[in-house]
């Protein structure tokens, strides 16, 4: 790659938004601006994740402990974009017509039972607020996808933010006790994994 | 009229050993009976081979043989599309049709009348009269794109009533096929961004509820006949030579889009067509969402055909559909919303239910819809005096 090529790269993007050489998926997922979204996102925080090594290959919920306006569970979707090599989706959606269509383009899903679904069959991993866990719990029976609790770590005032993730949980059964069973594993696994992230927090 | 398939020698036999060729032999008699008969005969304690080998020769006798094919919306783009793909994969097929205008193209045995939605009792007496085995109910009239949004409205209503009114009354019928539409899902606030056929439905426009409509009508044909019907919801239907006011909006110099500009996705014509012949042969039962790959939005659209995109929200959008009616593209509200909230279905498995794969994608058809056959001037030779 060269220096030119790296340069004049804005420029082509630019020009591929104007000429309309863009993709976009029927979730309306716009890789290229998703990217770029991304490196935004990084530059606004700093975020280190601890336990990603242990995440199993292919698509997982990550249900992170809590997230004021969403900005929590989007900087654990963007920390764990770079960290895997399959896409990563945030549901937090605001289905407003302006916004919502803008939020699709650079990977935002609907907090619904359907949509994450859709996104874990088409082989993404999602980044879900700990009020949705119903919805987490019955797209990880349906999908039979594993569920990672996740603890975020962050303060108004610092730049730094720390994910660390927890033990994954899943179930092989279903019905509504296996949902109920599967949701207390995975609150008293976000229990621990918090703990201990505020413990890392505090040394730092 | 005589039915092309029953005899009734063939219903009293059944064999006396159980030796494949002799079972075969039964099954395929029970075959050009009743191919539901052998639906419910499979499986009981014949083995796989032979229940592959009787579903094999079941089909062809069913493509071979001589059916009667009833079309509605025979004039149009898709109708005689289908109809020209169901001359050419079935050869001895009796094919029957009407609409308001001749065929598009020509074909080379179908018959075609032509009689207006409002013509009932004309429609109902044709229908009864040809007694079908296979209806294909594609007379559904999209709001801007033949006919206004009332008139587009009442003939949904007058000739899907009395088409499958009448099928109804058809004694010989096995199988219908609907044309809907993604319409019937809704766009309304918290519905999906792409939903599946199991989705509940809940239509927020007038060209939804008329969709969902004569899918509930249809249902209901199946349900007292007991007989088969698929449902095919296509996304909208775009083309170079397709009426589609979607089509035309974004052939204008100036296209409008909304500032969100969402993802919609398409179908080509030609796969839709593919996939009304494929319903036809297959005889799923069901609904299935035809839906191309992909997505794409107003403003890329409107790039890709290097037209010039100009934002619009709220009034400004609708101020823009006025204008644009004017230069002879008119907006209806389900393009509108379209337009505003976006519209993508998840495409629903066609190799298994319809052997079948859609051949474009949806950036295919945008480009599609811009390709015009270059203008070649024709020189009148001077007659030699």
């Amino acid at each position: 790659m060269t220096v030119t090529s790296v340069a004049l790269a804005p420029v082509k993007a630019a020009r591929r938004r104007i000429d309309g050489g863009f993709s976009i998926d029927a979730s309306g997922y716009d890789q290229e601006l998703a990217r770029w979204a991304c490196r935004l996102g990084q530059v606004g925080w700093s975020t280190v994740v601890y336990g990603a090594a242990d995440l199993a290959d292919g698509p997982v919920i990550v249900v992170v402990n809590r997230s004021v306006f969403g900005a929590e569970t989007l900087t654990c979707a963007i920390a764990l974009a770079d960290e895997r090599s399959e896409g990563v989706r945030c549901a937090e959606l605001v289905d407003v017509p302006l916004i919502d269509s803008w939020q699709r383009r650079i990977g935002f899903v609907s907090p619904s039972d359907a949509e994450v679904s859709v996104a874990l069959r088409s082989g993404v991993s999602v980044v879900i607020e700990m009020r949705h866990l119903a919805c987490a719990v019955n797209a990880s029976i349906a999908q039979r996808v594993p569920l990672v609790p996740a603890a975020v770590m962050s303060s108004v005032v610092r730049r730094r933010r720390t994910v660390r993730l927890g033990a994954a949980q899943l179930t092989n059964s279903s019905g509504p006790l296996a949902a109920a069973r599967l949701r207390d594993a995975v609150t008293a696994e976000l229990e621990r994994t918090s703990l201990a992230a505020r413990a890392t927090w505090r040394l730092t | 009229m005589a039915c092309g398939w029953s005899t009734s020698e063939t219903v009293a036999y059944k064999p006396a050993v159980s030796r494949p060729v002799t079972t075969i032999a039964w099954y395929l008699a029970r075959v050009v009976d009743s191919p539901g008969c052998v639906r419910r005969q499979l499986g009981r304690s014949r083995t796989r081979q032979e229940i592959a080998c009787v579903k094999r020769i079941g089909r062809w006798v069913r493509t071979v043989g001589a059916m009667r094919l009833w079309v509605t919306g025979m004039g149009g783009e898709l109708g005689t599309r289908v109809v020209q793909l169901l001359e050419e994969a079935h050869p001895r097929a009796e094919i029957m049709g009407t609409d308001i205008d001749p065929p598009r193209r020509r074909l080379r045995r179908a018959q075609f009348l032509r009689i207006h939605p409002d013509e009932r009792e004309r429609l109902v007496t044709a229908i009864v009269g040809f007694d079908p085995q296979v209806m294909v109910h594609l007379g559904i009239y999209e709001p801007g794109a033949r006919a206004s949004d009332a008139s587009a409205h009442r003939r949904n209503e007058v000739g899907s009533a009395a088409v499958l009114g009448a099928a109804l009354e058809c004694p010989s019928l096995e199988h219908v096929v609907v044309r809907s539409g993604i319409e019937v899902y809704g766009r309304r606030r918290g519905s999906p961004q792409q939903p599946s056929v199991d989705c509940p439905l809940d239509p927020t426009c007038q060209f939804g509820r008329d969709q969902l409509a004569i899918e509930q009508l249809a249902e209901h044909v199946g349900r007292e006949r007991a007989i088969s019907v698929t449902r095919l919801r296509f996304a909208p239907l775009v083309g170079p030579h397709f009426p589609s006011p979607l089509g035309r909006v974004l052939r204008l110099a100036a296209v409008p889009f909304h500032v969100g500009d969402p993802a919609f996705s398409l179908v080509h014509t030609e796969d839709a067509c593919r996939s009304v012949v494929g319903a036809v042969e297959q005889r799923f039962d069901g609904a299935l969402n035809v839906v191309a790959n992909g997505a794409t939005t107003a403003f890329q659209a409107a790039r890709l055909g290097n037209r010039l995109a100009l934002p619009a929200v709220g009034i400004g959008l609708r101020a823009a559909g006025g204008l644009a009616g004017l230069a002879g593209a008119p907006v209806p509200a389900h393009l509108i919303e379209l337009l505003r909230r976006g519209r993508c279905a998840l495409p629903s498995d066609l190799v298994a239910a319809l052997g079948i794969t859609l051949e474009h994608d949806t950036t295919d058809v945008v480009k599609a819809l811009y390709e015009w056959a270059t203008v070649v001037p024709i020189t009148v030779g001077v007659r030699a005096a």
